[in-house]
């Protein structure tokens, strides 16, 4: 069975990682054979998701102009605050449009009265 | 009809001198102009981008054919949401957070037609490169990590890949995959104790 130092040490290093294993892990893993295998494999681990290339793999030849085509000629950035202030613009229009004929027909009823 | 100074610039300039000046502005600049809507600015962070974007799509969905189409929507919404892009991260980081999200869409709608085919992955390593000052031991097995990375489970892998390969926080892979920030830890645990085994399986081998 896991030594419950061993476990804590474990799941320490496979979720924090290295920075994890300070204080008693630390000197849990001088100790312990075992715990030691994990923290050179880990090292490794690390080592190597470190040295990925960010640009691997080489994109599809063509692909930027693919791309550019798939935009289409009528697709374009959507500019939300322009599109967003339409609403606005419209209720304030109406409203206005409203208070306007209000006025007009208290008006009106004010002179027939 | 308002022109913005881009379009000001291109109508002086001409569509060939224009798209040559594109190609020298900085990164910064492209991405300013592509935010007012220049095509041939946004063509030009494509042209830059495209391989960071495709390697991150493979390792995010395997297969190399999904993984283009995956890259390729995703500069469509990067396109379409270049307004909202406000700065605050890196364009690349911001792209990969797109790419992360389209990667996604494409797994689950390619999941309801077929299961992956494993066998249909070939890869094209452009580079093996590692760090020199990280060399030694760990040389010998750095042509197999990025194969052990891709044999995880999708899930687990994409986890591994954004916390340890992209620097992503638990909090905001939980938020991208609409996971809770435990499940995105247990993931990282299971991935990073299969890596290691892998890699102590190769170690043995050799």
């Amino acid at each position: 069975m896991m030594h419950m130092m061993c476990r804590t040490f474990d799941v320490t290093v496979s979720t924090i990682g290295l920075v994890g294993v300070a204080g008693p892990l630390a000197k849990h893993a001088e100790r312990c054979v075992d715990c030691r295998v994990v923290l050179e494999a880990m090292l490794i681990v690390d080592n190597h998701l470190d040295s990925l290339d960010a640009e691997h793999y080489r994109a599809p030849d063509g692909f930027q102009p693919a791309v550019m085509a798939s935009l289409g000629p009528g697709l374009a950035p959507e500019h939300g605050h322009r599109m967003s202030m339409k609403v606005p613009v419209a209720a304030a229009v109406v409203a206005t449009a409203a208070a306007g004929t209000a006025v007009i027909v208290r008006i009106l009823r004010t002179r027939a009265a | 009809m308002c022109l913005y100074p881009a379009q000001l610039s291109r109508a002086r300039l001409g569509n060939r001198m224009y798209r040559d000046r594109v190609e020298s502005l900085e990164p910064h600049d492209l991405v300013e102009l592509a935010r007012d809507g220049d095509r041939d600015a946004f063509g030009e962070l494509v042209r830059i981008h495209q391989h960071g974007v495709y390697t991150l799509a493979v390792r995010l969905v395997r297969d190399r054919d999904l993984a283009a189409d995956v890259a390729q929507d995703a500069f469509v919404r990067a396109w379409r949401a270049m307004p909202t892009f406000r700065g605050d991260a890196k364009f690349s980081t911001w792209l990969h957070r797109i790419t992360v999200n389209t990667a996604w869409t494409h797994r689950a709608k390619r999941n309801r037609v077929r299961h992956d085919a494993l066998d249909t992955l070939h890869v094209e390593p452009v580079s093996t490169a590692i760090d020199p000052v990280r060399a030694g031991e760990s040389a010998s097995a750095a042509p197999h990590i990025e194969e052990a990375l891709l044999d995880l489970s999708a899930s687990v892998r994409t986890v591994v890949v954004l916390k340890d390969v992209y620097g992503w926080s638990h909090g905001e892979i939980a938020e991208h995959l609409d996971i809770s920030v435990t499940a995105a830890k247990v993931r990282l645990h299971r991935g990073r104790k299969e890596l290691r085994h892998r890699l102590a399986g190769l170690r043995e081998v050799s």
